[in-house]
C-alpha cells in the first residue's frame, strides 16, 4: 500500500481528482452553469437520449392502445393488423391534435401578456434520484435559455430553470426545497413565500409560509406569483388544500395542490422575457 | 491468444452494454421505483468494472458514468462525476491491496459503495433542507435497492465470464 503512495500511478489519480475539485469548486462558485464535459457529452447525448424518450413515450402509448384494444384484437386476429395501422393514425392524429391544443393555450396566455417571450420545450428525461421531480428540457443557451427564467404550461407554473447548458437545461420544480418564490392569495391578496419539502413531495404538494396571522385565506383558494424577481405576476401556482399554523405561532402556512401536474409533463414553455423581468434581486436560492 | 482477445473484448461489450442499458432505464423512467425508492444501477456497474479491472479502469468508466449522470442528474455540476471517479477508484485499490476478490467482498463492497454515495448524495444537497430526516430515510432505501441491483448484476455476470472462461469477477 504504500508502494502505491509512492507510485506515478497514484499521483496521476490524484492530479485527476484535485482537476474535477477545482472545475467543481469553480462551478458551485459561479453556480447554474453545466461543466465543460457535461456540456460536450450532453451536446452529444441529449439527441440520442431525445430519440430513447421518443421511443420509450411511443412503447407507454402503444402499450396503453393496445390494452384497450385487447378485446376486440383476441375475437378478430384478422383485424389485428389494421387495428395496428389505425391505432398508429390515431396516435399520430391525437399527438397533432394535443400539439395543437398546446400552443392554441399559450397563444391566449401570450394575447393576455403580450411581453411574454416563450420558448417551446420538450421534456427529455426526468431524474428518479430525484426526491423533487426535477427533469431536464431539451433547450439550451443556445436557444435564448438563461438561469431562473420560469417553465410554465398553459395551466400554470412549473418552476424555473436551475441549470443551463448549450442544448439542455435543468428544471427546479415546485416541489423543491431549493424554490423560493412569492406567491400570493388571489382572493385575499396576503403575500407568502411558496416552497417545498421532502414530505410534501412524496404526495405532489408545495406550501405557501409566512402568511400573516391575521390571514383569511382559505381551503379552494388560488394561488399565483406575487411577481417581481424572476417570475411575472399572476401565474396560476395552484389550490389550498390545507391551512396549518407555524409551531411558533406567528405566523401560518398552507399546503398547496400545483395546478400542473408534475408526474404528466412532457411539452413546457419557457418565459425567456416578461416585462419587470429581473427588477429584483431575488433568485429562488434566497431564503 | 485469439481466444483471449475475444473474452477480452467479450467482456468490455458486456460492460458497455450493461452501461447503455442502465443509463437510458434510468433515465427514461423505465427503471421501476419500490415505494418511493430509486436505484443508481451505474453506481454498482462502476464497482464491477473496479473489481473486474482494478483501479484505473474503474476509475475511468466512473468518470464517464458521473459525467452523464450530472447531465440528467439533479443537483450541481460534477457531483456524480468527483463520486463515481472516486468510488471506481477506492473500489479497484481496495479489491487490489486490501481484500479478496470473491463472492463475499463484492457483496460488501456493492454493499458500502452504494450506501457511501446515497449518503455523501444527502450531505450534500439534502442535509439543510426542510424534512432532512426523511430524505436520509429515503436514501438508505434508495441504496438498499440500488445494491440489491447491483448484487443481481454481479451474479449475471459472474455466471456470464465463468462460462466464457473470463478470470476474476
Amino acid at each position: 500500500m504504500r508502494f502505491f503512495f509512492r507510485s506515478p500511478q497514484f499521483k496521476k489519480i490524484l492530479a485527476v481528482f484535485l482537476i474535477l475539485v477545482t472545475i467543481a469548486t469553480v462551478l458551485g462558485i459561479i453556480g447554474g452553469t453545466a461543466s465543460p464535459g457535461s456540456s460536450i457529452l450532453g451536446a452529444v447525448v441529449t439527441p440520442i437520449q431525445k430519440m430513447f424518450t421518443s421511443i420509450s413515450n411511443n412503447v407507454k402509448d402503444r402499450r396503453t392502445a393496445l390494452q384497450n384494444g385487447r378485446e376486440l384484437m383476441d375475437k378478430n386476429e384478422q383485424m389485428q393488423a389494421e387495428i395496428d395501422r389505425l391505432t398508429g393514425e390515431l396516435l399520430e392524429a391525437q399527438e397533432a391534435v394535443r400539439q395543437n391544443e398546446f400552443y392554441k393555450e399559450f397563444l391566449e396566455l401570450k394575447e393576455h401578456n403580450p411581453d411574454f417571450q416563450m420558448e417551446p420545450a420538450t421534456k427529455i428525461d426526468g431524474d428518479n434520484l430525484d426526491p423533487y421531480k426535477g427533469f431536464v428540457i431539451d433547450k439550451g443557451s443556445i436557444n435564448g435559455i438563461s438561469q431562473y427564467d420560469p417553465v410554465i404550461t398553459s395551466s400554470g407554473l412549473i418552476g424555473y430553470v436551475s441549470e443551463v447548458s448549450l442544448s439542455y437545461s435543468k428544471v427546479t420544480t415546485l416541489l423543491s426545497a431549493d424554490m423560493k418564490v412569492g406567491g400570493m392569495d388571489k382572493r385575499t391578496a396576503d403575500v407568502g413565500v411558496i416552497s417545498g419539502s421532502y414530505e410534501l413531495a412524496q404526495q405532489g404538494y408545495c406550501r405557501i409560509y409566512n402568511l400573516p396571522r391575521t390571514s383569511s385565506v382559505t381551503l379552494g383558494d388560488y394561488i399565483v406569483t406575487s411577481g417581481g424577481g424572476i417570475f411575472p405576476s399572476g401565474l396560476l401556482i395552484g389550490k389550498i388544500e390545507q391551512v396549518r399554523s407555524e409551531e411558533n405561532n406567528t405566523s401560518i402556512y398552507a399546503i398547496v395542490e400545483p395546478a400542473v401536474d408534475l408526474s404528466d409533463i412532457r411539452e413546457v414553455m419557457v418565459l425567456t422575457y416578461f416585462s419587470g423581468q429581473g427588477t429584483a434581486v431575488y433568485t429562488p436560492e434566497d431564503n | 491468444m485469439r481466444r483471449d482477445r475475444f473474452r477480452k473484448l467479450s467482456a468490455y461489450t458486456l460492460f458497455g452494454a450493461l452501461f447503455l442499458l442502465f443509463y437510458f432505464l434510468q433515465y427514461t423512467g423505465l427503471l421501476p421505483a419500490i415505494g418511493n425508492f430509486a436505484a443508481a444501477p451505474l453506481v454498482p456497474l462502476t464497482v464491477l468494472v473496479a473489481l473486474q479491472y482494478r483501479e484505473w479502469q474503474g476509475a475511468l468508466f466512473g468518470l464517464v458514468a458521473g459525467c452523464l449522470m450530472d447531465i440528467m442528474g439533479a443537483g450541481s455540476a460534477c457531483f456524480n462525476t468527483l463520486a463515481l471517479f472516486l468510488l471506481g477508484c477506492l473500489a479497484g485499490i481496495l479489491v487490489k491491496y486490501y481484500v479478496n476478490n470473491n463472492t463475499l467482498s463484492a457483496v460488501a463492497l456493492l454493499a458500502l459503495f452504494s450506501l457511501l454515495y446515497f449518503t455523501a448524495k444527502w450531505l450534500v444537497f439534502y442535509a439543510g433542507h426542510i424534512g432532512a430526516g426523511g430524505l436520509f430515510l429515503w436514501s438508505l432505501g434508495s441504496a438498499a435497492y440500488t445494491a440489491a441491483l447491483g448484487i443481481l448484476i454481479y451474479f449475471v455476470l459472474r455466471l456470464i465470464f465463468r462460462r466464457q472462461e473470463v478470470k476474476r469477477i
